[in-house]
């Protein structure tokens, strides 16, 4: 038998069509450019006087300057240069010292959209309108009083690529191996833009700093990507019967082909009889879990090496379909297969899986050879 | 900055082998299997007791009244069919 060699592809030549998160919408009103580097160039983002946020190509199509070192006049992002001022809809609406605006002063602009509190720009090589059918949807709630502010924090991966985040919707194993978690039912479904997992967990007891009570924090998880990179992941962990209500976001944005930054954030609704603060408070540490799960990650994916051919047995989840289903964003809308969209269920079969776990947790806790500090 | 996440560099393309083997994870062991309840028609896959693979189509989504009330888990209907026609030996001959 022959070795099995691993074929590392090509890397992608184009961005994803669809929503990005680019982060919290508040944090771009403070009437002051923001640079941000993703799709291969620099965009810039400010705020035009009544709070729409805009999002331009960052580099000025006169002399190429760099329009987030500029300043915000009025509606507009003025050049720091030669101050050419720049409206939200990539036109070029004044040049000061010149009798008039040349008739070519139009640069990109990326259609933007707010949900969620967060703010979002369509990418589309093929320079198209956003698809309606895939607006992000809206978190139940989100604007009541009874959940705790985002939490927001974000990482710059370099020398790897999204498909890697992607991956995670489907791979059952890591939870135990990365994540410290115990995956007792696994289940995934794909269809139209949208790629979900449904998760049921618990904690791995040799990781916990009270292994009893470990047996008592269970985890549901449905979580789900909306297009290409926004991931909404509702979570309901419990804990010797107490059950509390977070969403997560999972997002990334493309900033090169090898590189990408990596947003997550937290939210927890309030239990009866709670106050703000104490609200604020466990929101802030189930963040801080639950961010620390994504470094867990993140080690591997520094490391690792692109596969295009994953060898797999029949415990791992459906790779290929969800690169399938990833595929629709790197194609032109007319290449768009059928089987790309078609809806996609699978449930992974965790028995064997389960059995050797439970054995190999039972000898861990044994020979007491837990770490000392738990992630709990 | 270089392609460092591409570590192992093949002497041959392997790209033929791959696409090869992709068919292979996508199909392999797919059987038809028909709803006892809307006659929709999927491909399913069955390796054991708990795994299960659904693939629909657009004629076997338009055909299930169920999927249009927004079940994630898909279809009891359909999944009893698919438990019926693993009971009957329809997947046996899928490779292990």
């Amino acid at each position: 038998m022959t070795a099995r060699n691993i074929d590392v592809g090509t890397p992608r030549t184009r961005f994803a069509r669809g929503w990005h998160c680019l982060g919290l919408a508040d944090s771009f009103r403070d009437g002051q450019p923001h640079a941000i580097e993703a799709f291969g160039t620099k965009l810039v983002l400010w705020a035009a006087q009544d709070g729409t946020i805009n999002v331009l190509d960052g580099y000025c199509r006169h002399m190429g300057g760099d329009l987030s070192q500029g300043t915000v006049k009025g509606d507009s992002i003025a050049c720091p240069f030669h101050d050419w001022r720049w409206d939200g809809d990539g036109r070029c609406r004044n040049v000061p010292y010149a009798k008039r605006v040349p008739m070519r002063a139009r640069t990109r602009a990326w259609p933007t959209c707010e949900q969620n509190k967060q703010l979002f720009v369509w990418n589309d090589p093929e320079g198209n309108a956003p698809i309606p059918e895939q607006a992000i949807p809206e978190i139940p709630g989100i604007h009541g009083d009874e959940w705790s502010p985002w939490t927001w924090d974000q990482l710059r991966i370099d020398g790897s690529s999204t498909r890697e985040v992607i991956d995670n919707v489907v791979d059952m194993a890591h939870f135990f191996y990365i994540h410290h978690a115990f995956p007792l039912e696994f289940r995934n479904v794909f269809s139209g833009h949208i790629a979900s997992q449904y998760m049921e967990s618990k904690q791995r007891p040799d990781w916990a700093t009270n292994p009893e009570q470990a047996e008592n924090a269970m985890l549901r998880s449905e979580a789900a990507y909306y297009g290409p990179s926004y991931m909404i992941d509702y979570l309901y962990p419990s804990f010797n019967g107490v059950q509390l209500e977070c969403v997560l976001i999972n997002c990334h944005y493309p900033i090169g082909h090898d590189s990408f930054m990596l947003q997550w954030g937290l939210t927890t609704k309030a239990l009866p009889g709670m106050t703000e603060e104490q609200r604020d408070k466990m929101g802030r540490k189930l963040g801080k879990n639950f961010g620390d799960g994504f470094l867990e990650d993140v080690a591997m994916w520094q490391t690792k090496t692109r596969i295009d051919n994953p060898l797999l047995s029949e415990e791992d989840g459906p790779f290929y379909q969800l690169r399938r289903w990833y595929e629709q964003f790197f194609v032109d809308l007319a290449d768009i297969s059928e089987d790309m969209t078609d809806r996609f269920e699978f449930e992974v079969d965790t028995t064997k899986a389960n059995e050797v776990w439970e054995q190999e947790v039972a000898e861990n806790l044994a020979s007491q050879d837990a770490p000392e500090t738990a992630d709990a | 900055m270089s392609n460092h996440w591409a570590k192992p560099q093949t002497a041959q393309a392997t790209a033929e082998q791959t696409s090869a083997e992709r068919a292979e994870y996508l199909q392999d062991g797919m059987r038809e299997v028909r709803c006892e309840r809307c006659a929709a028609v999927v491909l399913a896959a069955k390796r054991g007791p708990e795994h299960t693979a659904v693939q629909w189509n657009a004629a076997s989504e338009q055909a299930c009244f169920v999927l249009e009330y927004g079940q994630p888990r898909g279809c009891t209907w359909l999944r009893s069919s698919i438990e019926q026609a693993a009971a009957a030996g329809r997947f046996d001959e899928v490779p292990t």
